[in-house]
């Protein structure tokens, strides 16, 4: 490497460039009403000369002092104008600038194109769109804005991951996620502010990706940073306030119909229960100094905790940008800090990021780059779930809604029985959710430093060697700390602090190196024929290593500060510890591809792409991949015979086909080694003590003939502009086929394994999309345009190998209490996302049975729920005759075969989580100095697996006996009645039906849960997200101090949500592989953190 | 021109530089990722690999396979709970299970299997071990490789013992093509296997090696236990045919559900195995023993002795296996022994006097009325009738379904209050040993097979041994049985010798008497349900009398924690019960309640009429009346599901078997089904 570094040095000062006379010419371009136009490129005709205008529209270039001179102006969204010199030496020009984005940039691999002369599928956002109403995650600011490319947050947490997917995505057991490159090197989106955003990019056909090749199947996010400029240095600025506010809580069972249900609970759970319950509050047989009994509490509002878990919150942000420079030497400075507070107790999300570029032109034509920048997140959250329960945050409401000092019974039953053994959680205060989050702190810090040297060499005319290097270092710490409470070391009878908590420290570090090198030739072999051939290698190395540290029970007088910084102080006679440390296995790739764009009469564009790439993680036969595309594009309105269709101005078809790899997996599966056992569990103990282990270090059977999934994409598409430039469009239609998916496989446990994974099966998505964008109306003042775009796409498993049996489970209740185990199943024909399970059919009423001293007997032809249902709380041994599982009030499903028995075969698929379409659609105006702003996204027709409402319908013993309920459950049948302030158990058919007529859910006594489409709900819904208003000051106030543009805006994010959904809210996330799941557990909602609704004041300032 | 081509040699040059990149560049490897040669440079790193096969036993096959539910389904013990899916195969209703019920178990057995024949194939490939076995040295590598291959052979023995016929031979490769074996094949194979490895591993207590290992010992006992379940009774396949080879049978009942009770009908050559190795065992028991005495000035019970290790957190002199455990952790490991199998509780989860303990493991009233002589010392050390409230205080156990102090009467083997001090922080947690293995069954196997085989004096001999230690004479001594009579002598004594440690079942299936022994016991239940409700008493052939109620009163004693019984204390007897005393532990003092703790109890053996004088007298010294058969008679049906609901006559295959797991099955191309009507 150091070798070839200085054969570089010795060649870049092996020539010099002669330079003759020259004179300078300045000038200022605008737009046709007089706007100046920033980054306007003017050249010089004939010569290898070009510079940009500045924020102020000015420029400043050197021509020959004789001859005849033209400067070529040229802007984005403008035709190129000539303008001879004739001796001046100042130079004004307007450019009309048109609505046309043909002659954008488009940034693709290893090089850009324009628009116009594009033959893959690419969809682009400017760095402006999303700069107008700036979030933390530029991923948020892309959703509903780019055709194709479905945009999902995980939920409402600060810092929250957001899942992007192009086109669906083929792959099944690896990530779908995009290739995410940062000014070419591989990053997070999260790490980058939006206001340095100059473009996003997104590659979606192989045409486009194919030059990423074993990264390229999921589609390639490219996003370009601001670069710096030459000219008068410019400061700009950027700030705004953000509140954060709740759009929805649960609702809960007020305290009249809280008491009512959990006394009738408690009650089904034993007078163990029951008893402290009454005595608490004051209830039946228990009534003590309540001589009103249970209507005491009727008319009391409800003391939602939800309310102190998560409330109001403000978020703020502040950046500045400083850019400037000489025609040889340019340079950016930025600097951006955001403070996301989260609305739950001990959330946030905190970044730093600093960057600095430096442009500097070595000789005439040679320049050479650096882009660094470095970046400090903190970030607070992690909000595990529970089985059976779900977060603490997301059942907060399941805490009593009757405020300590509103309890009108005995206070010591608090202390007692089992509301002292299992109701600590739901009833003491000093256990409350709040007080339990309060006192957790999961925080992750974690620092990026990232450097590109690059060089451009322009060798002659027309040939460039670019070279490009980078390295980034991250390191990363985890110091999650719990307390005394969260951890239950309180002695509860005095309140004193047993042990302070326990500490998890983590720190690890990572490293990336990227050298990749291109020569790019543009030529024409005449006017009527031009190429360009990009050539090319990259080799890519990264890893990393970590250590981890646990303990605890540390002593009650250390905090958490002292824990960390004393972490073998734990108490060693009742606490243990863990450590670890490990070395990931380098990932390398080393590639070599090419890329030939040719260009016929200007009119026929053709591109061919190959990559080839070697990669660490398969077994040397399999290493090395091959991806070819092709794609053909024919601008068809430049054809003679189209010229007279007057009110087309632009059309280009396209289209194209290629492979492109997904290598996304562990690089340790196709051999077998072995690794050192951290968890205890697995070190036997001999003599008690702890005996060193190993294990394999994969639990996959090692499968050394893995080899690349690969995706096989199909493109055709249209750009169209019509109407003089008033609307612009694209539509594409695909067809995507993954196929020797790497799949984590069942193998039969026989072999001491598990699972293993293969190259096996195939799965594809279709779609349309379309995008259009126009101009509704423009005067002198007004300026009214719209966009949209909305996309479907028919994800489709097409086949598993035979021994997949494709079921899996999210088992959120927990293995032994949700049936079916696997609630999620992959069926060929299908796409992924399917739910399995039983099929509502209403509630088991008195009419089902024979009624007989006490016992109800299920009627002839009316099926049984099988015994997965187990344990029903209140039933004793002669309410139903032996090896009968159904009472009134239980939930009754189909009989799918008709067998009289509700069990594994009478399961199905029950629900699709998959959209039939989504899109997002926006309006802009403008009014002099006014901008106006709103941005729709929708889904349509997916539905959602409400696992927060199941996990209120069923009936966990102990823990779950005091927990309130979801106000659903008002309406649920009832086998318990409050009559004249005490509980009465119903026996009779008579009794029941009285008491049921409104029942419109089952009894939830049941310790297991059926999961059936009572849990399963439409996911469509349409949201106003963004609603921006904004106002720049007029030029003749700021220029008096010396400001180039203030413009002040407020904003609204989340403003509106339509849907049918009864959860929280229909975006769900929350958990794509809830529970490890081997395959995506899509549309799952458990455990969520609810999305804020937001209003946003902010600035933006340049001088 | 000149320049022109400078810069294109330049950039060729170039471009050829970055084509030459190390041809080794994508041999990537880790530090942290070691090879198999490794692992298994020395020995103390080779039982590494072995430490993790023990773990996972522990962690993985223990529980959710046989420990769950074999000591639960026999007619001597049983599941507390009403309507309940834990104990299904227990009580023999096979065709209720799912068919993915246990396939965590047996995956892993199969995955510690897999594990074991790996790094037993790794030593074999040693030259040090090679050179060992040449010259037949004893060595570290060659007690390795013997533990590594006893482990292999103790999974498959246990696979068998609890999915039948299984495949065999498929680990630690890819498989498309296998089926079923005949599960005599496989005993046989692990027999010989075992053989080999046998004499060249250390006995208990050579090279270090401890109960908590597999040593010559334990494998010496293995060997003999698969010959005994080879030859002897066990429900077999009549579905899959050809699936036995030329193995012939003597069938027992009647044929359904596509199996047949049946045992080979050349046991006796299998009988004789047995009788070879589970003499071996005893002979090179190494430092195991039988324990006779007590050492305890306070008690004695040297019966009692061997389970006060566990409590102890020591390994029992009298254990032959027991699996290593520890106590707390930050993720705990599987402590469930005795909060599933143990005495009582209805603490709290964490931080109680004592925790929870569920009690899973219920004993069958007739079993502790009927079949125990009132001088035997293993009753009140096996079966509790009370249990642990959560605050300092002894409560009664109650016959009413349901878990912890409800469900009836339990196993006392482990009672976290008589650990030294109790582990109070959290339930399952304490860290007892998994008991395995001991001596003493050792030894009844022996007169089991000896029984069998004819030789009587040394069978009695053998029973008689046990029951010396129980009753601390050779007054209760069998004397001169033979035939049947010493057979059901022998079976008679393991299941009041071994109650509650997963035995009984698998004795009743050998013995080929199963299904008749289920009719028994629930005949006798009914029996005396029927007595308690028509009289409110049953009185047992050796005279004890179980009632329909009993008179309790809590007492003060200065330690609540009790030994051996006292009968003219109500409090202390029967014995080994009471309480740990936590007020002496500081974290748990202020959850002690009150300062009677202990329970005193009048009438659990005799009558006492409700309505008569010493009731009234009971009432006004304090006692109260209790409800205690009552509860059996008021929740029959409970009780009649739980007890073998599955065996409906003396003919009845017993169907004891769990379903081999669907992945097996659906990739097996219909090779391999479930049989005994489990869900395919």
């Amino acid at each position: 490497m150091k070798s070839k570094f200085y054969f570089l040095v010795v060649l870049l000062f092996s020539f010099t460039t002669a330079m003759s006379q020259n004179k300078t010419i300045t000038g200022r371009v605008t737009s046709g009403s007089g706007e100046a136009l920033t980054g306007a490129t003017v050249s010089v005709r004939g010569t290898k000369t070009v510079t940009s205008t500045n924020s102020a529209g000015n420029y400043s270039i050197e021509v020959p002092s004789t001859g005849n001179v033209v400067l070529e102006f040229s802007y984005v969204g403008s035709k190129k104008v000539s303008i001879p010199v004739e001796g001046r030496s100042n130079v004004d020009v307007k450019l009309s600038v048109t609505a046309s984005t043909l002659n954008d940039v488009v940034v693709i691999g290893y090089g850009t194109v324009k628009r116009k002369d594009l033959t893959g599928a690419v969809a682009s956002v400017s760095g402006k769109e999303i700069a107008t109403a700036p979030v933390a995650n530029v991923a948020q600011a892309m959703q509903g804005k780019l055709p194709g490319v479905s945009v999902v947050s995980q939920d409402g947490r600060p810092g929250a991951d957001i899942a992007i997917r192009v086109r669906g995505g083929g792959s099944i057991s690896q990530s779908n996620q995009p290739l995410i490159l940062i000014d070419g090197v591989p990053g997070t989106l999260s790490d980058i502010p939006a206001d340095q955003v100059q473009s996003i990019d997104v590659l979606k056909d192989a045409s486009s990706t194919a030059i990423y090749g074993s990264r390229g199947a999921n589609g390639v996010v490219l996003v370009t940073t601001k670069g710096a400029k030459a000219g008068k240095t410019t400061v700009s600025l950027n700030s705004y306030v953000k509140f954060n506010t709740p759009a929805k809580y649960m609702k809960a069972l007020d305290p009249y119909d809280y008491l009512k249900y959990v006394w009738a609970n408690a009650a089904a759970n034993g007078n163990a229960f029951q008893i402290p319950f009454e005595q608490l509050y004051g209830l039946g047989a228990n009534t003590g100094n309540n001589t009103g009994g249970i209507d005491s509490y009727k008319n009391l509002t409800s003391d939602d905790i939800q309310k102190q878990v998560y409330n109001n919150s403000t978020s703020w942000n502040h950046g500045m940008t400083l850019t400037g420079g000489t025609d040889k030497t340019k340079i950016l400075f930025s600097a951006d800090y955001i403070d996301d507070e989260g609305m739950k107790i001990n959330s946030y999300f905190k970044r730093a990021n600093v960057a600095f570029k430096l442009a500097q032109k070595v000789f005439d034509n040679v320049t050479f780059s650096l882009d660094t920048r470095y970046t400090n997140n903190q970030n607070m959250d992690n909000e595990g779930t529970t089985n059976g329960y779900g977060s603490l945050l997301s059942t907060a409401y399941t805490f009593r809604p009757i405020a300590t000092s509103h309890i009108l019974g005995d206070l010591n039953a608090l202390t007692q029985g089992n509301i002292e053994q299992y109701g600590k959680n739901v009833m003491w205060d000093n256990y409350s959710p709040a007080a339990r989050i309060g006192d957790y702190f999961p925080l992750s810090l974690s620092q990026n430093f990232q450097g590109i040297a690059s060089l451009d060499w322009k060798v002659v005319k027309g040939l460039t060697y670019h070279s490009d290097f980078s390295m980034n270092t991250s390191w990363g710490q985890q110091k999650y700390w719990s307390g005394a409470i969260y951890n239950n070391y309180i002695d509860d009878a005095t309140g004193e602090q047993l042990y302070a908590g326990n500490a998890t420290y983590g720190k690890s570090d990572s490293w990336g190196l990227r050298w990749s090198n291109t020569l790019n030739y543009d030529f024409n072999i005449n006017n009527s024929n031009q190429l360009n051939i990009l050539a090319g290698q990259e080799v890519y190395n990264s890893g990393g290593t970590g250590i981890s540290i646990q303990a605890n029970h540390f002593p009650a007088n250390f905090d958490k500060q002292t824990a960390f910084a004393q972490i073998n102080q734990y108490d060693q006679t009742v606490g243990s510890s863990t450590f670890s440390s490990s070395v990931s296995t380098p990932n390398r790739i080393n590639s070599y591809f090419g890329r030939v764009n040719y260009s016929l009469l200007d009119k026929y564009l053709f591109t061919v792409t190959f990559r080839a790439d070697g990669s660490s993680k398969f077994a040397p036969t399999n290493r090395w991949g091959y991806f070819p595309a092709g794609a053909f594009a024919w601008k068809l309105s430049d054809e003679p015979f189209m010229k007279t269709v007057l009110w087309l101005d632009n059309l280009k078809l396209r289209a194209s086909y290629g492979e492109v790899g997904n290598n996304g997996i562990n690089s340790n599966l196709w051999s077998q080694s072995w690794g050192s056992v951290t968890d205890q569990r697995y070190q036997y103990a001999i003599n008690r003590e702890r005996q060193s282990a190993y294990d394999l270090a994969s639990s996959t059977l090692a499968n050394p003939n893995l080899k690349w999934e690969t995706t096989i994409t199909r493109d055709i598409g249209t750009d169209f502009t019509l109407f003089k430039s008033r609307l612009s469009g694209t539509v594409d239609v695909y067809w995507n086929t993954t196929k020797d998916l790497l799949m984590l496989t069942t193998i039969p446990g026989i072999t001491g394994f598990t699972s293993t994974y293969a190259n096996i099966g195939q799965t594809s998505n279709k779609g349309v999309e379309l995008s259009l964008s126009g101009t509704i109306y423009e005067s002198k003042d007004w300026r009214v345009t719209a966009g949209g775009n909305i996309n479907f796409n028919k994800g489709n498993v097409d086949n598993l190998a035979p021994n997949v049996t494709g079921l899996y489970g999210t088992v959120w209740g927990g293995t032994a209490a949700t049936y079916p185990v696997n609630d999620y199943i992959l069926l060929p024909g299908h796409p992924v996302g399917l739910v399995r399970g039983l099929t509502y059919e209403g509630i088991y009423t008195p009419a089902d049975f024979d009624y007989n001293n006490g016992t109800y007997t299920l009627k002839k032809g009316i099926a049984d729920i099988g015994s997965w249902i187990t344990v029903i709380h209140g039933l004793t041994a002669n309410d139903r005759p032996s090896g009968q599982n159904a009472y009134p009030g239980l939930p009754k499903y189909k009989d799918l075969n008709g067998d009289g028995i509700i069990d594994d075969k009478d399961l199905s698929v029950i629900g699709n989580m998959n959209p039939i379409h989504t899109g997002g659609f926006n309006l802009n105006a403008t009014y002099k100095s006014i901008d106006f702003g709103v941005y729709f996204n929708w889904s349509y027709g997916n539905q959602i697996y409400n696992a927060n409402k199941l996990a209120t319908l069923y009936g966990p013993k102990e823990a779950g006996v005091y927990q309130n309920k979801l106000d659903i459950m008002k309406n649920s049948y009832k086998i318990y009645d409050v009559q004249n302030g005490q509980l009465v158990r119903l026996t009779t058919p008579d009794q029941l039906n009285a008491a049921n007529a409104n029942a419109s859910l089952p009894l939830a006594y049941n310790e297991v849960i059926g999961v059936s489409t009572l849990g399963i709900e439409d996911g469509s819904y349409l949201r106003l997200n963004t609603l921006v208003l904004g106002y720049t000051l007029p030029k003749s106030i700021t220029s008096k101090a010396k400001i180039n543009n203030l413009r002040i805006y407020g904003s609204i994010y989340n403003l509106l949500t339509i849907t049918g959904y009864s959860g929280l809210d229909p975006e769900v996330n929350a958990d794509p592989s809830h529970n490890n799941a081997i395959y995506p557990t899509t549309g799952l909602d458990f455990g969520t953190y609810p999305r804020a609704r937001s209003f946003v004041v902010g600035l933006n300032l340049s001088f | 021109m000149m320049k022109r081509l400078i810069n294109y040699i330049a950039v060729i040059t170039l471009c050829i530089t970055f084509t030459q990149c190390k041809k080794n560049f994508l041999d990537a490897s880790s530090p942290s990722n070691v090879d198999d040669k490794f692992v298994t440079s020395t020995p103390s790193e080779t039982f590494k690999t072995l430490s993790w096969c023990y773990a996972n036993y522990r962690q993985n096959c223990i529980m959710g396979t046989y420990r769950w539910n074999d000591p639960i389904g026999s007619d001597a013990e049983m599941y507390p709970e009403q309507s309940s899916s834990n104990n299904l195969n227990a009580i023999l209703q096979p065709d209720l299970l799912s068919i993915d019920a246990v396939a965590g178990g047996f995956n892993s057995l199969y995955t510690t299997l897999a594990r074991a024949a790996k790094v037993a194939n790794l030593i074999a490939g040693k030259e040090a071990y090679q050179k060992d076995v040449a010259s037949g040295t004893v060595s570290d590598w060659t007690q390795l490789y013997g533990e590594a291959m006893t482990m292999k052979a103790f999974c498959y023995f246990n696979l068998i013992k609890h999915f039948g016929d299984v495949p065999y031979g498929y680990e630690n490769s890819y498989v498309e093509n296998y089926s079923l074996n005949s599960r005599f094949d496989i005993y046989d194979s692990l027999i010989a296997s075992l053989k080999v490895v046998e004499p060249l591993m250390y006995k208990l207590g050579e090279g270090n090696i401890t109960a908590e290992r597999f040593s010559r010992t334990f494998c010496d006992a293995l060997i003999g236990e698969i010959a005994l379940y080879s030859g002897g009774y066990q429900t077999i396949r009549t579905d899959v045919t050809g699936l036995y080879g030329n193995v012939n049978f003597d069938k027992k009942g009647t044929e359904q559900h596509g199996c047949v009770y049946a045992r080979r009908s050349d046991y006796k050559n299998y009988y004789k195995i047995a009788e070879q190795y589970l003499q071996a065992a005893i002979d090179n028991e190494g430092t195991a023993h039988l324990i006779t005495s007590d050492d305890r000035s306070y008690a004695n019970n040297p019966f009692q002795r061997h389970f006060q290790y566990f409590a102890d957190l020591q390994v029992s002199p009298e254990s032959i296996f027991q699996l290593g455990n520890i106590q707390g952790g930050l993720i705990a490991t599987t402590s469930e022994y005795p909060y599933a199998f143990g005495r009582p509780s209805d603490g709290g989860s964490s931080n109680a006097a004592p925790t929870k303990t569920f009690g899973a493991l219920r004993i069958i009233p007739t079993v502790y009325y009927g079949d125990y002589d009132n001088a035997d010392k293993k009753r009140d050390a096996s079966v509790t009738v009370t249990g642990s409230k959560g605050d300092g205080n002894e409560k009664m156990l109650s016959f009413v379904p349901g878990n912890k102090t409800s469900g009836g009467i339990a196993t006392n083997k482990w009672d976290e209050n008589r650990m030294n001090p109790p582990y109070i922080t959290a339930q399952r947690n304490s860290g007892m040993d998994w008991p395995v293995l001991r001596m003493a069954d050792v030894m009844l196997m022996l007169a089991e097979v000896k029984a069998e085989l004819g030789e009587s004096g040394d069978a009695v001999n053998l029973v008689n041994q046990i029951r010396e230690r129980a009753f601390g004479n050779s007054g209760h001594d069998i004397v001169g049985l033979s035939g049947d009579a010493l057979k059901a002598a022998v079976l008679e004594e393991r299941k009041l010798e071994l109650l509650g440690e997963g035995t009984r079942r698998w004795d009743l299936i050998r013995s080929g008497t199963f299904s008749e022994a289920a009719i028994a016991v629930q005949q006798e239940m009914a029996t005396m349900v029927n007595d308690l409700k028509s009289r409110g008493y049953h009185t047992f052939s050796n005279g004890n009398v179980i009632s329909a109620y009993i008179w309790i009163k809590m007492v003060h004693l200065d330690n609540p924690l009790t030994y051996d019984p006292d009968s003219t204390n109500p409090a202390l007897y029967p014995g080994w019960r009471g309480q740990y005393n936590y007020s002496t532990i500081p974290a748990i003092a202020g959850k002690v309640k009150g300062n009677n703790h202990n329970v005193a109890i009048e009438g659990l053996f005799r009558y006492i009429d409700p309505n008569g004088a010493e009731a009234a007298s009971l009432q006004s010294n304090g006692y109260v009346k209790t409800n205690w058969g009552i509860d059996i008679v008021n929740n029959f049906t409970s009780y009649q599901h739980n007890i073998l609901s599955g065996i409906t006559s003396a003919g009845d295959p017993p169907r004891y078997y769990w379903p081999i797991p669907s992945a097996t099955i659906s990739s097996s191309k219909g090779k391999v089904t479930n049989g005994y009507g489990l869900p395919n």
